[in-house]
């Protein structure tokens, strides 16, 4: 694209900003039904088992991995245990976990719309959102407690976001809350590399990140002590041979036909996303060997730079975003 | 940002296809009563449903020989299943492309999508059964309710057919809609209400849509007046409350802001569905908001328009 065709394309790319009141009812409506469908829908027994994994998790209780996710679990706590003032625990958890929920989604589709409107203005970002708002309930079964996946995607686009804006220092704090939050935090730290220019500087500040992930889960490890590991690798094998079909099925139903669009779009993407993209078959594999592969959940973190690659296959995106990653 | 060309139609359907995959999934297979979705195919077929259901033939009709034609590999009752949720997925697709191609009359490619999308994301109220939560489940009789998804796509191929001025075949469309729901008085009523028509057009559809009704009604036989369900729509008005407030969420304040903005085309026709809108208060169940639906297409370019200048 030419600097003149570049810049005709930011002039559009302004024209068509949407207001911030649209684009709240926009997100919230496309957050309401998903969000009372995860906090109310599962049913009693469902939800007698996220409160027993959520108390068990502020105990240090709790089986591994879920004891090690405080960050949900502590977010939920406090406002519970304030309107547990004026109804029963049980039931102010349900309710302060349904604007958890809400709070999440719309944060979610926020995120991946400010990350988009980078490179593609605010449309089509808007369309990306609205896709994953669109196929969002098939995250959400198959699973008791997983308040944490919905927290992640979020992580991604703004780590993405922090290191297309150079916002080194907000980077190491996303790093440590998202540690917090899953230790798949780590992925944020392979990002920041991956999209480098691995000079020395980008291979130094790589080591600080890690080292911030790791201080962080030595302390939610140390504090909250060794757990019981029920899901071995034997295990987990086991029951993702149990039914393929089904992952299969919900692997199809999160991205649809966006799977095939990202593929495409790949040899068109800018650079950033193409550096980013590499993330993805790294996270395949760690999903494919320790995750449920029909807990499609778990795919949520790529959110970001998939629905980057599809757009790039349908949109010429801005030529690069105003600053570039080092 | 520009777009890289005209998309080829398999990229729309797909994104259509991918919007309403799970709805679709959910909404033919975690179905805890498909008995009494069968029966009510079953019934509708053989003339002895209940009134209304059972003038409602377009989709059982056209579909029941093909679930025999299926029957022939397969058990009657799974191939009821399976022929059925290719229906609900090409139908819901069918549903987003019609508001799509409504919105697309006044607004760009992406803007018409976004439009699309928010109906999209709020499409599973009115597809939730009841198996969830316990805001006053919809009863049996609707369990089986096929023609819903048809309606907002006959009301999209009206106000297409209407901006092109075909009335011949907004007429035919008229008469398919008059069989599969009363729902469908909805076309008539725009062509009466748009800018831009004969008026005698507005009044001869409508003339053949009583007719058609009335023919089915005659020839079929068991027609019933239906009965206003006040009381029992009184004891459920928080349901109500709920479930018209999450209809189009926070984006129906986008509608009473776009209102104005919106040609006058989009405008007329949204007021046409109050003859509907008053029916449905009378004779339906509120929180029953699967009886909104045909609203979809009418109210996607007042939504766009709060957001973008439409082009007239």
């Amino acid at each position: 694209m030419s600097s003149q065709g570049a810049a005709g394309s930011s002039a559009r790319f302004r024209a068509s900003r949407i207001g911030p009141f649209a684009l709240a009812c926009i997100l919230i409506t496309a957050s309401l039904i998903p969000a009372l469908d995860y906090g109310f829908g599962p049913g009693e027994e469902t939800m007698l088992a996220r409160r027993d994994v959520h108390r068990a998790i502020l105990n240090h209780t709790a089986r591994t991995p879920d004891r090690y996710r405080w960050l949900a679990a502590w977010v939920v706590e406090v406002p519970t245990r304030l309107v547990s003032r004026v109804t029963p625990y049980e039931r102010a958890y349900d309710r302060v976990s349904l604007v958890f929920y809400l709070a999440a989604i719309v944060g979610m589709l926020w995120s991946l719309f400010a990350f988009l409107r980078v490179w593609f203005g605010d449309e089509p970002a808007l369309v990306a959102a609205l896709v994953a708002a669109c196929t969002i309930r098939i995250t959400m079964r198959q699973h008791d407690y997983a308040p944490n996946s919905y927290l992640e995607p979020t992580f991604v686009a703004l780590v993405l976001l922090a290191i297309l804006h150079r916002r080194h220092l907000w980077l190491g704090v996303l790093i440590a809350i998202a540690t917090f939050n899953r230790e798949t935090a780590i992925f944020l730290v392979m990002l920041y590399l991956m999209t480098s220019d691995w000079s020395r500087e980008a291979l130094g500040r790589t080591v600080i990140y890690g080292a911030i992930w790791a201080a962080v889960y030595a302390v939610v490890r140390l504090v909250s002590g060794d757990a019981e590991r029920y899901w071995t690798i034997a295990l987990v094998f086991r029951t993702n041979m149990a039914q393929p079909q089904l992952a299969a099925a919900n692997i199809t139903m999160l991205l649809g036909v966006f799977w095939l669009l990202a593929a495409l779009g790949w040899t068109r993407a800018p650079a950033f996303i193409r550096k980013s993209a590499w993330i993805v078959p790294v996270y395949l594999i760690t999903v494919a060997v320790w995750g449920i592969w029909w807990e499609v959940r778990l795919l949520m973190p790529l959110y970001p730079v998939l629905f980057a690659l599809a757009l790039s296959y349908l949109y010429q995106p801005l030529i690069e975003p105003p600053v570039a990653a080092t | 940002m520009t777009a890289r060309s005209e998309w080829p139609a398999w990229v729309l359907i797909g994104i259509f296809a991918t919007a309403i995959a799970t709805n679709a999934f959910d909404y033919s297979v975690l179905v805890p009563q498909h008995q009494l979705r069968y029966d009510m195919h079953r019934a509708i077929v053989d003339g002895t449903a209940p009134s209304p259901q059972r003038f409602r033939i377009l989709v059982p009709w056209l579909i029941d020989p093909i679930i025999r034609a299926v029957s022939s590999l397969t058990d009657p009752e799974q191939a009821f299943r399976r022929v059925y949720f290719a229906f609900h997925f090409a139908a819901l697709t069918a549903l987003l492309a019609g508001v799509y191609a409504c919105s697309r009359l006044w607004f760009t490619r992406d803007r018409a999508l976004i439009g699309t999308l928010i109906v999209g994301s709020t499409l599973h109220l009115v597809l939730r059964m009841g198996e969830y939560w316990d805001f006053a489940p919809i009863p049996d009789r609707t369990w089986f309710a096929p023609w819903s998804l048809l309606e907002p796509v006959f009301v999209a191929a009206g106000l297409l057919l209407l901006s092109k001025r075909w009335i011949a075949m907004l007429a035919i469309l008229t008469i398919a809609g008059a069989l599969n729901s009363e729902a469908s008085i909805l076309l008539p009523l725009v062509a009466l209400a748009v800018p831009g028509q004969e008026r005698r057009d507005g009044v001869a559809l409508l003339a053949l849509w009583f007719v058609v009704s009335a023919i089915l009604r005659l020839g079929v036989g068991g027609f019933a007046w239906p009965s206003a369900s006040f009381d029992a729509n009184l004891a459920h008005l928080p349901s109500t409350a709920i479930n018209l407030a999450l209809f189009l969420g926070p984006a129906a304040l986008l509608i009473a802001t776009g209102f104005r903005r919106a040609p006058l085309f989009a405008q007329r026709a949204f007021l046409a569905a109050a003859p509907l809108l008053i029916a449905v208060a009378v004779f339906g169940y509120w929180w029953d908001v699967r009886l909104l639906t045909p609203l979809y297409p009418l109210a996607a370019p007042l939504i766009l328009s709060a957001m973008f200048e439409p082009d007239i």
